[in-house]
């Protein structure tokens, strides 16, 4: 099949070399090394935090010293990175601001979010999962998401039983489906996107857009329906229950993400705990309830609320990654996380006084794109800008094109510290 | 700094009111905004200019109108749930018609529910929706036309008929060509949009009219989240829904209904910011905020308004009404004995007792506090924006807002009295706290007190920046006194209450308050006057 070929290709040869012609791909692949490129993408993202409170002060390259905020993040230390005081420069000093997965501020124009630029790429590329990526959890009523494609702000599946639906029930690869089915469906969907068409001549420019993000909608579900099977010898898991709380919900979504790459449905995935000033907080071992908003970040004073839930937030991230380590990687080499690049990233810097000191865990064994140390490492950033560390992330997949992402006045390369 | 997308809309609302020169007093829409929804640039879609006149558009159905119309579909409340499309929260509602979309994951959410429902109503309702011989084509192509018609909202082509009849007989059975036809018709763009497209009106050139199909939808969902019932349908079919004399009278019709009870409370727990109070995380060390409690308090202020809209009330009654509804829990807990059980009833509110007005709602009050105790910012903030419909910008960047604990605070309010103390904060904050402060006779649970830790309470406050300067205020009532005689409250609830109609900010405004204030300024007349609005029953051809 020829997505997995060119999948293969793409590991044996360098994925960022099929960016360039194919001519030249030939001559230059034999002498370059083989790339230590990450497969797995897995972006977890939380509300900005107490900047102070999150420094682990005395920290090195080659040791963490964990503060209390950040200390249960020390079982997966040997394969992390903490890197601080990275700038966002005026994009995200803000709740929910547009900057903090963009790059770009309030004043810019098509922002899209670091997880769909590389969702796409991997397109581009040839990487045709069935889904190009996930974006699960928030809250209910989400306020504002910070997830944008198109310069428009993406909402996140919030219910987990929807997202398991999404991920692993119904629209299924074609391949997998009764022949009766993939006829039906097929058929719905011509007559739908006939419809479409017959709406959009009576519409206006911009109306029309909007019927053309629903016809891209359709495009996504007929390929995948056009489909085979992915890679991964996997066992879907069960569907989720409701949690009844936003936060512990977006644990499961954790779960639905990882299963989501060990059946290779998806290469992308991203899960939000919380959400602009919306959040409701009612775990006990953080204490009593209250709204991350208004009481842990602004209301409490020591705001021992906050670390307990940074604390409970470091649980979910080991936790992921353990999960991760204990899936063989759909390929037979290794395990999920040894191809997986985590980053737990913010929409702000500190969230208690308002700025853009932006904050980042990365975590997998990123297929040797990480430089990690056993006792961890640790990096400050010294305000270089923020969007460095995004375009980490885009370069760890192998994506060289970084056209359309982010702030092109801001410096453009990965934060050299990080790579190994 | 550049103007976002809905700035312009905003400003003209602006220019209705007095537009105050406050340095915090920010753009409408600015890039925080609590609630509100810092669009972040262009590049995305722009909500269409409707000023004047809107273009031809379609709007997504919401979550709500979705669950509602496949309800009224199948006559059944027992319709399959699904957890798909989501509504983004704009200016605190979730209507909005720009960015209401479907895309990416969505089309094959859609499609998996659209099977869930199919199968469940071949197994459960088929009997209900056909009731000929589905051996003959005449049958069959007459449920393709009926189920069509209410699926749509509108007639079926020929053409279209044709194309389900097609699908049908590709099947071995009715029963699964039944299921194919309705799994794709929920699949729609006809049954997943409400249309808003018109037909050229030869006597406007440059102008289209909604067709009577389209009035009907636009009516129905308007006013009740909800498709056009038989009646509709029949006055579009017939020709009844032509003049503006017609939508009044189908939109009187509609107020009385049960539907539009539901709708106008959902609206008010949007401009309030209440929707979310049975979930906020409270800590009551009392225990008296029991989710029957709250539960009640969302009932008291939905039936208050919803009264006011069919009892001709405005803004006045709005701010002023001596009375509420309680059930006998709420009762309780307002200490206004006397009413039992579970349904709301109308009480005199006893002098001493509460507030009167909305303001002295519990659900108002509960919302906008803390966990443990009350914030005369929130409650501030609630006056400026939602009544007012001055927006304020988010604290500047790097600025601390947590309070300190000043040595010997006892009470809330002089815990907060340091913002305004502060240079760095008081020039927002006495917009906000010195309102909030005459809210101090509740606390943080609704509850009417005289004394915060021994203290007694000081409810005395200043409204800052009034066409006729700052004034002095002493408790709720003064604040209600001081709105109930502002012009901006009507102007700041046709600006909210046709958004949540239109799906878009700024819509003829200017025409809307004037019939309003032609017709007497009651509440039912922002509803009226949104639907003789042009906007409601015109577009403007490109």
């Amino acid at each position: 099949m020829r997505k997995i070929s060119r999948r293969d290709f793409a590991r044996g040869l360098g994925a960022a070399a099929l960016a360039t012609p194919f001519f030249s791909l030939l001559r230059k692949a034999p002498a370059q090394a083989p790339a230590r490129r990450a497969k797995y993408f897995l972006l977890f993202f939380t509300c900005g935090t107490d900047t102070g409170a999150w420094t682990p002060v005395g920290s090195t390259d080659s040791r963490i010293q964990f503060s209390p905020m950040t200390e249960l993040l020390e079982p997966i230390k040997s394969s992390l990175v903490l890197v601080e005081h990275l700038s966002a420069s005026g994009t995200a000093d803000n709740h929910a601001a547009p900057g903090g997965l963009t790059g770009i501020g309030y004043s810019g124009f098509n922002h899209i979010s670091v997880e769909q630029f590389i969702g796409d790429g991997l397109r581009n590329l040839g990487v045709q999962t069935q889904i190009p990526s996930l974006i699960l959890g928030g809250v209910e009523s989400q306020q504002q998401s910070t997830f944008w494609r198109g310069g428009q702000r993406l909402s996140p599946i919030f219910a987990p039983q929807a997202a398991y639906q999404t991920v692993f029930a119904g629209a299924g690869p074609g391949g997998s489906l009764p022949p009766e089915l993939l006829r039906r469906r097929k058929s719905a969907l011509d007559l739908v996107r006939g419809e479409l068409d017959q709406l959009s001549a009576a519409l206006g420019a911009e109306e029309r857009q909007k019927l053309e993000l629903h016809t891209d909608s359709l495009r996504q579900l007929e390929e995948r329906l056009s489909g085979e099977p992915g890679g991964g010898a996997c066992n879907a898991p069960g569907a989720p229950a409701d949690a009844g709380q936003d936060l512990l919900n977006s644990a499961l979504h954790l779960d639905v993400a990882i299963n989501a790459f060990a059946c290779d449905i998806t290469r992308v995935a991203a899960v939000e705990f919380g959400n602009h000033q919306s959040t409701q907080v009612s775990i006990p071992e953080v204490g009593e309830a209250g709204d991350w908003h208004n009481s842990f970040l602004h209301g409490d004073n020591p705001r021992t609320r906050l670390v307990n839930l940074e604390r409970w937030l470091c649980q979910q991230f080991v936790a992921a990654a353990e999960k991760l380590q204990a899936i063989p990687s759909p390929d037979g080499d290794g395990t999920l996380y040894d191809h997986t690049l985590m980053m737990w990233a913010r929409d702000m810097g500190d969230a208690v006084v308002h700025n853009g000191d932006m904050r980042f865990a990365f975590a997998g064994g990123a297929g040797g794109y990480l430089r990690t140390s056993p006792d961890g490492r640790y990096i400050d950033g010294g305000g270089d800008a923020h969007q460095r560390a995004l375009i980490t992330c885009i370069d760890a997949m192998g994506l060289t094109d970084l056209g359309g992402f982010g702030d092109t006045a801001a410096p453009r390369t990965p934060l050299d510290t990080l790579a190994a | 700094m550049k103007p976002t997308r809905r700035t312009s809309a905003g400003a003209a609302v602006l220019t209705l009111g007095l537009a105050l020169q406050l340095s915090c007093i920010g753009q409408l829409h600015g890039p925080d905004g609590d609630g509100g929804d810092g669009d972040g640039g262009d590049g995305g879609l722009t909500p269409a200019d409707c000023s004047e006149l809107g273009p031809p558009m379609l709007r997504r159905l919401t979550s709500v109108q979705l669950r509602n119309t496949l309800e009224a579909l199948f006559q059944d409340p027992n319709v399959p749930e699904g957890d798909v499309l989501v509504d983004p929260v704009v200016n605190g509602f979730q209507v909005d018609a720009t960015e209401a979309v479907i895309r990416d994951l969505d089309a094959q959410q859609l499609m998996n529910y659209a099977e869930a429902v199919a199968d469940w109503a071949v197994t459960q309702k088929l009997g209900q929706l056909v009731t000929c011989d589905t051996a003959d084509a005449a049958c069959r192509r007459q449920f393709i036309a009926d189920f069509g018609r209410r699926v749509q909202r509108q007639p079926l082509s020929d053409a279209a008929i044709a194309g389900y009849e097609e699908m049908l007989a590709a099947e071995t059975s009715f029963a699964d060509g039944a299921e194919v036809v309705i799994a794709t018709m929920l699949q729609s763009p006809l049954f997943l949009y409400r249309r808003e497209v018109g037909e050229p009106d030869p006597d406007q050139p440059g102008t289209n009219r909604l067709t009577p199909y389209e009035l009907a939808s636009n009516l129905s969902y308007t006013l009740t989240d909800r498709p056009p019932d038989d009646a509709l349908m029949a006055a579009a079919q017939e020709g009844r829904l032509a003049s503006v004399a017609d939508l009044e009278r189908e939109a009187e019709r509609l107020l009385a209904t049960q539907e539009s009870a539901e709708t106008l409370a959902h609206f008010v727990r949007g401009w309030l910011e209440t929707d979310d109070l049975e979930t906020r995380a409270k800590v009551d060390s009392t225990n008296q905020l029991t989710p029957e409690v709250r539960t009640a308090m969302l009932a008291e202020t939905d039936a208050f308004f919803v009264d006011l809209v069919r009892s001709g009330g405005g803004t006045a009654e709005l701010l002023t009404a001596p009375h509420t509804y309680v059930n006998q829990t709420l009762g309780n807990y307002y200490q206004i004995y006397g009413v039992g059980g579970d349904g709301m009833q109308r009480v005199d509110i006893p002098d001493g007792t509460r507030a009167r007005g909305i303001l002295g709602h519990g659900s108002i009050l509960t919302r906008h506090a803390l966990s443990d105790s009350s914030s005369p910012v929130q409650r501030g903030k609630l006056v400026r924006e939602r009544f007012l419909c001055q927006e304020l910008a988010p604290p500047p960047p790097n600025v601390n807002p947590t309070l300190g604990d000043p040595m010997g605070a006892v009470t809330t309010r002089q815990r907060y009295e340091q913002h305004v103390v502060d240079d760095t904060c008081r020039s927002c904050h006495e917009r906000m706290d010195l309102i909030g402060f005459t809210f101090e006779h509740y606390d943080g649970f609704g509850r009417s007190r005289d004394q915060e830790g021994g203290v007694p309470i000081d409810a005395t406050g200043t409204l800052k920046g009034t066409p006729d300067g700052d004034l002095p205020i002493d408790g709720i009532a003064s604040v209600s006194e001081y709105l109930a005689g502002s012009p901006q409250v009507e102007e700041c609830l046709v600006r909210y209450l046709s958004y949540y109609s239109y799906g878009l900010d700024g819509c003829n405004q200017e025409v809307i308050l004037d019939d309003v204030r032609a017709s007497g300024s009651t509440l039912e007349s922002i509803v009226l006057g949104i639907i003789r609005a042009p906007q409601f029953s015109r577009r403007a051809v490109q």
